[in-house]
């Protein structure tokens, strides 16, 4: 039995490949040409580096940061010091102390310690940025530019202040950078198909979802951050030996506009598109700089010089790209999931998930104290309207509990309750014998508690089975255990056909139905269904019982199950609670329920009866 | 009035309405069901402009639809109550109602009408849209359809997701208008349901229909249902 993976050893070879064989190849044109053709692509390739810096963070978190040339600032003058030569210390950067002004390092170990500090940088500079929300990091990182600016630009003694620095030893050659921007290739897809960059890729898909299995969304963009940190303080160290100039403006508006546009412009989400937007970007941007110094072309027709012609064509080329291919040119797609490439045999998909059998006789992850599910006295008011008025709920192991009630009556809020996505105003939450309550919905996927929403909450760009697997890689195990717990699960729930499919591309019902296979990778104790069966037919609905079933007595999980369709709740549960207006009106077996004059009248309406009579 | 011949809809590589034909006349009431993945949402879609049909032609009185925008085709006189609602929740109910109207002269009067139907509406029209409930939100979405005076009204899966009472007073509502004569397109979930309400109903599987007939043919046909019901004919 073939083991089950994300794509095919293929498919990852020629996503690796392509890239590396994209820079070698404008390496090898960089090298064989005249010395200042080979500046160019020096700074392309160090350019490269940088871009795919962008990518790590950008293009998983799916957060635009504008403060990553900051970190090439960073690492391009801590590079500066430690080579400057003896003679330009004094009289550039008076106030450097003696230990890095006498330390004269090689072009390696200056590069490796300013790659080290610029990371180490962007984890302190990105704990408090990467707590502020989505929305705010991109106008947080941008702040942190300026900011960094400023202080190089004025601390005078020590950074040579806004004239900068000269005679830089000049190290960085075209098979230098060349080597670096391979490593750095290497590095970004290692992190992209790592546990923590699925983790990350997942809060880019759906932060709600994420946070239900257990990612902690601060966390992972921080790892993100601090290796984009690591290579762009390479690409920066790497630019001001192979110029030997540096100055506070060198990585400041300008290159982040140009090395962002050439993220966007190859496809911000795959590591494919960062190289291949960088190298067309600048290859457009050379021949625009060469039009705008003066050129005759063909020695026919003669230009004349046309400033600020390069920064007008890259405006318009980035305008352009967003209109006509808004995922860029990659479409987002790493090398080896180009369909073009599939077509010619030279990457396949990955094959449908096979289960190695290995784990299907037991639940995904054990967890051993299995205790009840408990919300006491939970009361809840958005601003002013009392949503809950002190509700009680207990979900013992191996329970279906069902939760019914109007439209209105607070049975969504009290599911935000107990996972931990909204906190109550009184009353408590003890899962397992614990109190709690207030915990992060990330903290309660850890502690057993998995959840599924109203809406299915897809992970559109991820298959079926990357989907799953995150469950499990949001509980930390490694990423074969997680890829294993997914076939898994997508096999007990029939979903194999759908594991290969990006989540995006299925139809609402499988995209339900991959939501709580996604629950179900965390190894739940307790699982909330909100509303699972809402968009299935009745045949569809049929097998959806059979699934909880299934799940009841091979996964041993209680399941909090709310659903307006009676021929679900009444099968599956032994208990029914009924809300209304916040309250609880009643709680009993499902016979009991159904026949209760206040919830036939609250709840299931006169043709309910009639039908039930009939 | 709407009229689709041969129509084909592909996300990418994969076709997944394969040719369908569709009409439907002045006052009809018209039900499309099947299971998930059988194609219903792309239909209505493509009948929207939110998808370009692949190939084929959708028809609407003496307009080509394919190829419009959304708006330009909602301007037509169709009206999409989308799966889910899509009501503008910061907004107000008021607010809501009137963004729906197209003819700023008429707007007084079709809301006087509008809140008759929906007394519930009336009461909470100062609310913010998101205070409603589910299924107040449902008879706010489709109230807001019914402002833009629509010549046909196209639901999609009205009853998703409500209390069994709530989807009980949807479809008196929906009764109501189909007793006035509005032309409706209906997809929905419950088979049984559909079949009795609508005049006429198409059954889909995978991107085909399977069957259609009136209340009376598919009720008098098991078969057609049994195949509905998920078996593969």
């Amino acid at each position: 039995m073939s083991r089950v993976r994300f794509r095919t050893p293929q498919s990852a070879a020629a996503s690796l490949l392509i890239p590396l064989l994209a820079i070698a190849i404008t390496a090898l044109i960089g090298a064989n040409g005249t010395p200042s053709f080979q500046d160019t692509v020096t700074t392309i390739l160090c350019n490269l580096i940088i871009v795919i810096g962008l990518q790590v963070f950008v293009g998983n978190s799916g957060v635009y940061s504008f403060g990553q040339l900051g970190f090439a600032t960073a690492g391009a003058y801590i590079a500066a010091f430690l080579t400057l030569p003896a003679a330009f210390v004094l009289l550039q950067t008076p106030g450097l102390p003696h230990f890095i002004a006498d330390a004269h390092l090689g072009a390696l170990p200056s590069t490796l310690i300013a790659a080290a500090i610029s990371g180490l940088l962007a984890i302190v500079i990105g704990l408090p940025l990467m707590r502020t929300s989505t929305l705010a990091i991109p106008i947080s990182t941008f702040a942190f530019l300026i900011v960094a600016y400023n202080i190089v630009a004025n601390w005078d003694r020590v950074t040579g202040g806004s004239s900068g620095l000269v005679s830089i030893p000049t190290t960085t050659s075209v098979e230098s950078a060349a080597l670096w921007a391979g490593a750095a290739v290497i590095l970004a897809l290692a992190y992209k198909w790592s546990a923590s960059g699925y983790r990350l890729q997942a809060t880019r898909e759906d932060e709600v979802a994420a946070r239900s299995i257990g990612v902690g969304v601060m966390r992972e963009r921080l790892i993100a951050f601090g290796i984009s940190g690591v290579l762009c303080g390479v690409g920066g160290a790497l630019a001001v030996h192979q110029s030997g100039v540096l100055s506070p403006v060198t990585f400041y508006f300008g290159a982040t506009v140009t090395t962002m546009t050439m993220l966007v412009v190859g496809g911000a989400r795959s590591v494919f598109g960062a190289v291949i937007g960088a190298i067309a970007i600048s290859a457009v941007n050379e021949l625009l700089r060469g039009i705008e110094n003066g050129a005759s072309l063909f020695g026919a027709i003669s230009i004349g010089e046309a400033p600020g012609l390069a920064a007008i064509g890259l405006g318009l080329i980035l305008l352009a790209t967003m209109i006509a291919m808004p995922s860029g040119l990659s479409g987002g797609r790493e090398a080896g999931e180009l369909s073009w490439l599939q077509r010619l045999g030279l990457s396949a998909p990955a094959p449908p998930a096979e289960s190695s059998g290995a784990v299907a006789s037991k639940p995904a992850i054990d967890r051993p104290a299995k205790g009840a599910l408990r919300a006491e006295g939970i009361s809840l008011a958005f601003a002013g309207l009392r949503v809950l008025k002190g509700v009680d709920l207990a979900l013992g192991p191996g329970e279906a509990l069902g939760l019914i009630g109007p439209n209105g009556a607070g049975k969504t809020t009290l599911v935000n309750v107990l996972s931990g996505f909204q906190a109550p105003d009184l009353g408590t939450v003890s899962l397992n014998g614990a109190d709690v309550t207030g915990y992060s919905p990330a903290r309660l996927a850890h502690e057993g508690l998995g959840r599924t929403f109203q809406a299915a909450l897809p992970f559109p760009d991820l298959s079926g089975l990357e989907s799953v697997a995150v469950g499990a890689m949001g509980m930390g195990v490694s990423r074969r255990r997680a890829i294993a717990i997914a076939a898994d699960v997508l096999d007990r729930l029939n979903l194999r056909e759908q594991a290969i499919l990006p989540a995006g591309a299925l139809p609402p019902g499988s995209q339900r139905l991959l939501g709580i296979a996604r629950a179900l990778a965390i190894g739940p104790s307790h699982l909330l269904l909100d509303e699972p069966a809402a968009g299935l037919n009745e045949a569809e609905c049929e097998q959806l019982v059979a699934i909880l079933r299934d799940v009841l007595s091979d996964f041993g999980c209680g399941i909090l199950l709310i659903e307006h369709d009676m021929s679900i709740v009444m099968p599956l549960c032994s208990r029914v609670q009924v809300l209304d207006d916040g309250m609880t009106i009643r709680i009993g077996t499902p016979q009991e329920v159904q026949a209760d004059p206040a919830v036939v009248e609250s709840y299931l309406g006169s043709s309910f009866l009639a039908a039930a009579d009939a | 009035m709407l009229e689709l011949r041969d129509v084909r809809v592909s996300y990418g590589r994969i076709e997944v309405v394969h040719g369908i034909d569709l009409s439907v006349g002045r006052g009809e009431v018209i039900g499309m069901i099947g299971p998930n993945g059988a194609g219903k949402s792309s239909i209505l879609r493509s009948i929207c402009g939110l998808v370009r049909p692949s190939s084929g032609k959708v028809t609407f009185e003496d307009s080509v639809l394919t190829g419009m925008a959304p708006e330009q085709i909602a301007r037509l006189g169709l009206a999409l109550v989308p799966e889910g609602r899509h009501i503008f929740k910061s907004l107000t109910v008021a607010e809501n109602l009137r963004l729906g109207a197209r003819d700023e002269a008429e707007v007084g009067e079709l809301m006087e009408q509008t809140l008759a139907r929906f007394p519930i509406l009336r009461e909470r029209a100062g609310q913010r849209a998101d205070r409603l409930s589910g299924g107040e939100q449902q008879q706010l979405a489709i109230a807001r359809a019914l402002l833009g005076k629509p010549r046909l009204l196209i639901l999609d899966e009205p009853s998703l997701g409500l209390a069994p009472k709530m989807i009980d007073v949807i479809y008196e509502l929906l009764g109501g208008l189909r007793e006035e004569g509005v032309t409706m397109l209906l997809v929905e979930q419950n088979a049984a349901r559909t079949i009795d309400f609508c005049d006429r109903c198409l059954v889909l599987g995978t991107g085909k229909v399977r069957a259609e007939g009136s209340r009376g043919e598919l009720q008098r046909n098991p078969d057609v249902l049994r195949a509905y019901l998920g078996r593969q004919p």
